[in-house]
């Protein structure tokens, strides 16, 4: 019995669905560009934040001491350093590997090449390069290097600071979350009065049948699920075309993201492949809260007991 | 079966409906209600059915006291009343058997039990050869009796009839007042509201009357009197 009411709700809610099927169109479509606003605003968030972990990343301080200065003192500076709080890791690069790195850097520049033969001695020193957890690490590693007791071991150092990009980035990217923001709000309202206004429309459509219904000692479920039901048709549909055209534009958009951020961006297509099911539920959630909750506005409103 | 105790009904915002009415109908009686036009006859059955609640006073179904009914109760008491009103209110794109059958597919009966059913009250009002006829292919008189047979889907124990006949002529209403004294004898309690002398002449049966909202006479075999 419960499931024979279960069809008869179902089948009438699909009953609504064409009746108005221009409706629903427009309702489904304007459920699924909210939808699509706001994969558009994660998708630029997930690589946003890519962009800018692989940019913290690449951070770090090279220190090149002087050449006269032996391994054994460098190494232990390497040990030492490695206890400073925040520090990630610290790498030592020998006199000689940085003269073949040096070398292998300028191999198309036979002047260069030439002069550092007539060079008895190799006259780079070791380097340490030192990569902290956070960009915030780097503070401390630089007050210690920068201290009077290190400065005559100390050729030169380089503090490889990305802070300009990753704030450049950073600005970009809370503008672009303004905007995606305030973009989703409008059209996640829109979705909301459309559905509103096209269950109000079913409910007129329906009325001798639900004055009926009412007259004949049908319950309040029966009464007002067929609505319900309706907007999680609407729900599903416009996950089904969202999710459909999220493909091909992720794919198109992919070759602008790679040359604004770098070659290292997220893939977004295959993101979206490992992730199918997560994000298909969590779109599926969504767009389900919005309808049904715009369709209990309308029933409440406009259906009486 | 039917007791009204002290009702007033007041529409906001100072039209009374209703004023301190009471009476008591009994099990298996065929009870006509007259009265002219605006004397509250609609607003008696619209609060039988509990489409309004009193303003004062108390109505009891059976031993149910329905005057404070609760949302959820109201689906109980309307599959023991079946009602009629006057404009016919039928689905234009459903068949005979489809109008009746709605009202049991909404209540979530069975389809054995939908088949079984259906067929039986269409026999009642005589309509057994019409089944797959639209509404537009019947006759008024026709298409009120479609209406009766949905009424009586949930067998119920009372049936209300406000203004059967109102848009039918002579013929067409005879057969609607015969049809409503057979379930009468099969053991349903009928009221029937109407302003139509001839029916209430006719009929020979308690006749309570109404004017500006109150009872003015109630008698065990009526006259139309106004
Ligand atoms: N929903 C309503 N709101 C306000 N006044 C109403 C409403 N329904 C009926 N009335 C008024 O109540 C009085 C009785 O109406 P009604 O019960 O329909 O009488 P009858 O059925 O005898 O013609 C009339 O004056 C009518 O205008
Ligand atoms: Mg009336």
């Amino acid at each position: 019995m419960f499931l024979v009411s279960v069809y008869r709700v179902i089948k009438f809610a699909l009953v609504n669905f064409w009746r108005n099927i221009w409706l629903a169109i427009v309702t489904t479509t304007i459920m699924s560009m909210s939808l699509f606003v706001v994969m558009v605003l994660l998708g630029l968030n997930l690589v946003i934040n890519q962009a800018i972990n692989s940019l913290h990343e690449q951070v770090d301080v090279s220190v090149y001491f002087k050449s006269e200065i032996t391994p054994e003192v460098v190494q232990e500076f390497q040990t030492n350093l490695q206890q400073i709080p925040g520090v990630k890791e610290v790498v030592y690069i020998s006199k000689d590997s940085a003269l073949d790195n040096f070398r292998a850097k300028f191999a198309d520049n036979p002047v260069i090449l030439e002069s550092l033969d007539e060079l008895a001695e190799n006259p780079l020193g070791d380097t340490l390069i030192i990569q902290a957890q956070s960009i915030n690490d780097y503070d401390l590693v630089l007050q210690v290097l920068n201290s009077e007791e290190l400065s005559p071991f100390i050729q030169e150092k380089n503090f490889q600071d990305y802070n300009n990009i990753i704030n450049k980035i950073s600005e970009i990217s809370a503008t672009i979350n303004k905007i995606g923001l305030f973009l989703s709000i409008l059209f996640l309202l829109i979705a909301v009065l459309v559905t509103f206004n096209t269950i109000r429309i079913a409910i007129y459509t329906y009325r001798n049948e639900l004055g009926i219904m009412r007259l004949v000692g049908a319950s309040k479920a029966f009464i007002e699920w067929p609505f319900f039901v309706e907007g999680i048709i609407y729900a599903l549909v416009s996950v089904l075309v969202t999710t459909v055209a999220i493909y091909p534009i992720a794919g198109a958009a992919q070759p602008f993201l790679d040359k604004f951020f770098g070659s290292s961006t997220l893939n977004l297509v295959n993101y979206f492949n490992t992730n199918f099911f997560k994000i298909v539920s969590l779109q599926l959630l969504g767009a389900s809260f919005i309808s049904i909750f715009s369709s209990w506005l309308a029933v409440r409103r406009y259906i009486k007991n | 079966m039917i007791e009204f105790k002290n009702i007033t009904k007041k529409y906001p915002p100072d039209v009374f409906a209703l004023r301190d009415v009471s009476f008591k109908i009994a099990a298996k009686e065929f009870v006509s209600i007259v009265g002219q036009s605006g004397t509250g006859k609609t607003t008696l059955v619209k609060l039988i059915i509990a489409e309004e609640k009193p303003t004062k006073g108390k109505i009891l179904i059976g031993d149910w006291d329905i005057t404070n009914i609760k949302p959820y109760e109201l689906p109980i008491l309307r599959r023991q009343i079946g009602v009629v009103w006057q404009d016919f209110k039928l689905l234009p794109k459903k068949t005979v058997f489809e109008n009746v059958s709605f009202a049991l597919e909404v209540c979530g009966e069975t389809p054995e039990r939908i088949n079984r059913v259906v067929p039986q009250v269409l026999r009642v009002v005589g309509l057994a050869d019409k089944h797959y006829r639209f509404p537009y292919q019947l006759s008024g008189g026709e298409q009120q009796r479609v209406v009766i047979a949905r009424a009586l889907v949930h067998k119920p124990k009372i049936l209300i009839a406000d203004e059967p006949t109102g848009n039918l002529d002579a013929i067409n209403t005879q057969g609607i007042i015969e049809i409503l004294k057979k379930i009468n004898e099969l053991g349903t309690t009928v009221i029937l509201v109407t302003h139509d002398r001839e029916i209430v002449n006719g009929l020979k049966k308690r006749v309570i009357t109404f004017d500006a909202g109150t009872v003015v006479s109630d008698q065990i075999e009526g006259k139309y009197m106004l």
